[in-house]
């Protein structure tokens, strides 16, 4: 039955595509699309009520299932299914500058399948032999799907993009080998010498000095992937670019999937080279991130681009907590992945929304949205207000307990460097969110005909926004036996 | 065919990826680096082929085919194909010039061969003492990655730096499981193939593959 599941989950997607690739996207692909991502998220609440300590295994160890997965799981469905219902509304547009050919059309409706099914792959993986090939074919996957559009702009964003992030691919490859030589030499058997979870019980007999150039090498590469610092050029580049729901996509999972790649290195890295090799690594990264990406979103003038800085930022403080190593903090980590992924997927769907309005991306050019349209508006200033961590959203309690635990670890200058910078962002982020919602109309005042594939994914995001919020306490023991796995002994 | 010999053999292939990725530094030349980067691919080839008839592994021999289709064959074709298409855009414009860069080339040849000097001792098997070669590989296509400004010199770069991945997979751990390897070589067939079809797409659009020149997109 496990097993069926699991499978159902990868198949479904890769079935839409195909059927795409083959007769063209219809509308029908895209609510089939719809229909997988749900089979996702399913999928994930199905095994958060399973799984509590332990995990299945299969194909000799190379897919294992536990809880970490299943919360992966989770948020993988719920983006992907706001944002396949939002493709619709992308794909159907019908003004002169978004129309996209028939045959763009079904490079975007078959690509993104491969690329949901892609993410689903790394989450399951438990070999990082094929947790490479999963996350690079992410990247092989959207790289079209940043450069769709085919004027310049988005095809020097795909190149960039690509590059970049195959650059980071590559290190992390270079990382892979070395671990793999240090753990044959340490008499691990070829056969498992890249499987993750034996690797992490061996850990102590792996050979130092190649562990630590191998964990150099990873974090940094797969780090790429996440956007941080210093690989993290490709980001707003590619976010600015992209179709508003490949951006969601983008922003709300591939980078957190990729995340939890670095918190499954995390056993490894602690068991050879002490704890504070990775703790260390991790906060420099992350606080990084975080000045970067505040200070460039300080008087930011493109919308997606501040969303894209905004996830930077975001990931960094996310690196923060995975720095740590106490249930509670990991909680934290992975609930705020969970928020921001729908968070950010409202924002960048109502973001779509705007340019398909519009036609720019530009915050001068869409001042006033609420005298245009209320419901939009109330809908963006919602998941912009969640996203910043005010209360009585989750993310205010997530960030509140990151912070702390840099209190109790007793970092304070790392406190201290995090705290003004996260002001700094969440003043700019504000700023411009108010200049946008409730400042003088750019042109007209005429009333937006809002399109519903937008407006329906933005409200259940909201919604799913405000239940984390209020009712997020029903998800505490499954957090509990997520983060106990991610917690080192 | 004896040990050594056999080593001897390895030995000479793992010194021709490190020549043809400094030929690659030398030349300016788009199609003669396609050239270089498809007799590289052959040196991987060799290596892999070595390898496999040294240690009786099979997979190893499949991993050599799988080499040959995709680094020898496949990937330098689709490059060919791309230069066809804009002859007149065959010199690049380096931001280091030809003598300077092979000077640093072979620093980084040098600094390669002192950080393996402690991976070396940490293993008992004879070629981990090549190792120094896919090392210095990796840096001198890290090079020429960082100072080329053309998209095709950049992508030849790419692939440069991971041939020289691939023949450290080989030479360190006699070859990682075939899976991965065939996972691996698959990618990255379909990720120059993805850079291609963009590098076609910028002949088009654009009208220059100078990638000094794209600043649409900044801050």
């Amino acid at each position: 039955m496990n097993g069926i599941v699991l499978v159902l989950t990868i198949i479904a997607p890769l079935a839409c595509g195909l059927l795409t690739a083959v007769f063209g996207w219809r509308v029908l692909f895209g609510w089939m699309q719809v229909a997988a991502s749900l089979l996702t998220l399913g999928a994930g609440v199905f095994f958060a009520f399973k799984i509590h300590t332990t995990a299945f295994y299969y194909l000799e160890g190379m897919i294992r299932f536990d809880a970490v997965s299943a919360w992966m799981l989770i948020v993988i469905g719920s983006v992907s299914f706001l944002a396949s219902w939002a493709s619709i509304g992308y794909l159907t547009a019908d003004g002169e500058n978004d129309k996209l050919s028939p045959s763009q059309q079904r490079t975007y409706g078959s690509l993104i399948a491969v690329f949901i099914t892609a993410m689903t792959c790394v989450v399951m993986a438990n070999n990082l032999g094929i947790v490479w090939v999963a996350i690079e074919a992410t990247t092989i996957s959207t790289a079209f799907l940043v450069g769709i559009k085919g004027d310049s702009k988005a095809i020097e964003a795909a190149w960039k993009y690509v590059i970049i992030c195959s650059f980071g691919i590559v290190l992390a490859l270079l990382g892979i080998l070395l671990i793999y030589f240090g753990a044959v030499s340490a008499r691990i058997s070829p056969n498992d010498a890249l499987n993750l979870s034996v690797l992490a019980h061996n850990a102590k007999r792996l050979p130092v000095p190649i562990t630590g150039l191998a964990m150099a090498a990873m974090m940094l590469g797969f780090g790429a992937k996440v956007g941080l610092v210093p690989f993290h050029t490709w980001l707003p580049d590619a976010h600015g670019q992209a179709p508003a729901p490949v951006s969601a996509l983008m922003s709300g999972v591939l980078l957190s999937v990729a995340l939890s790649v670095l918190l499954r290195l995390k056993p490894i890295a602690n068991g050879a080279l002490g704890v504070d090799f990775f703790r260390n690594s991790l906060l420099s990264l992350g606080l990084l991130s975080i000045i970067v990406a505040s200070l460039l979103m300080v008087g930011q003038k493109d919308y997606k681009r501040l969303l894209a800085y905004s996830s930077i930022e975001n990931m960094g403080l996310i690196a923060l907590g995975a720095a740590g190593n106490s249930k509670l903090v990991l909680e934290a980590v992975l609930l705020q992945i969970l928020v921001h992924g729908i968070g950010k997927a409202v924002l960048f769907i109502g973001a779509g929304q705007l340019h398909q309005l519009t036609h720019s991306t530009l915050v001068s050019k869409v001042t006033g949205i609420s005298r245009r349209s209320l419901g939009l508006a109330s809908l963006i200033g919602i998941a912009m207000i969640a996203i910043a961590g005010l209360p009585p959203f989750a993310m205010f309690g997530t960030e509140v307990t990151i912070i702390s635990s840099l209190i109790s670890a007793r970092l304070l200058v790392p406190l201290c460097i995090a705290a003004v910078f996260l002001l700094l962002a969440f003043g700019s982020f504000s700023q411009i969110g108010i200049e946008m919602l409730f400042g003088e109309p750019a042109s007209d005042e005429s009333k937006w005909k809002l399109s519903p594939y937008f407006i329906f994914p933005l409200g259940f995001g909201v919604a799913a926004l405000f239940g984390l919020g209020f009712f997020g306490g029903v998800l505490n023991l499954f957090l509990h036996t997520s983060a106990a796995l991610l917690v080192v002994r | 065919m004896t040990g050594l010999t056999d080593i001897r053999l390895i030995d000479f292939s793992s010194a021709g990826l490190l020549l043809s990725a400094i030929l690659l530094v030398w030349r300016r030349d788009l199609l003669a680096m396609v050239k270089i980067i498809s007799a590289q691919g052959f040196t991987l080839v060799a290596i892999a082929l070595l390898e496999g008839l040294r240690s009786g592994e099979t997979t190893l021999l499949l991993v050599a085919l799988l080499f040959f289709v995709t680094r020898v064959i496949a990937i330098p074709m689709a490059l060919r194909r791309l230069l066809r298409g804009s002859s007149k855009e065959l010199e690049t414009s380096p931001l280091v010039n030809t003598a300077s860069s092979l000077v640093i080339a072979a620093l980084l040849s040098l600094l390669a061969f002192l950080v393996a000097q402690p991976l070396i001792g940490s293993s008992h098997s004879a070629e981990v003492i090549l190792l120094p070669f896919p090392l210095a590989t990796f840096l001198v296509a890290l090079l020429i990655i960082v100072t080329r400004s053309k998209a095709l010199s950049q992508l030849i770069g790419f692939l440069c730096l991971d041939n020289a991945l691939s023949a450290l997979a080989l030479i360190a751990t006699s070859g990682v499981p075939l899976v991965v390897e065939v996972g691996v070589s698959l990618d990255v067939l379909f990720l120059v193939l993805v850079l291609v079809l963009v590098i076609g797409k910028m002949q088009e659009k654009i009208l220059h593959t100078d990638l000094s020149e794209l600043r649409e997109l900044h801050e």
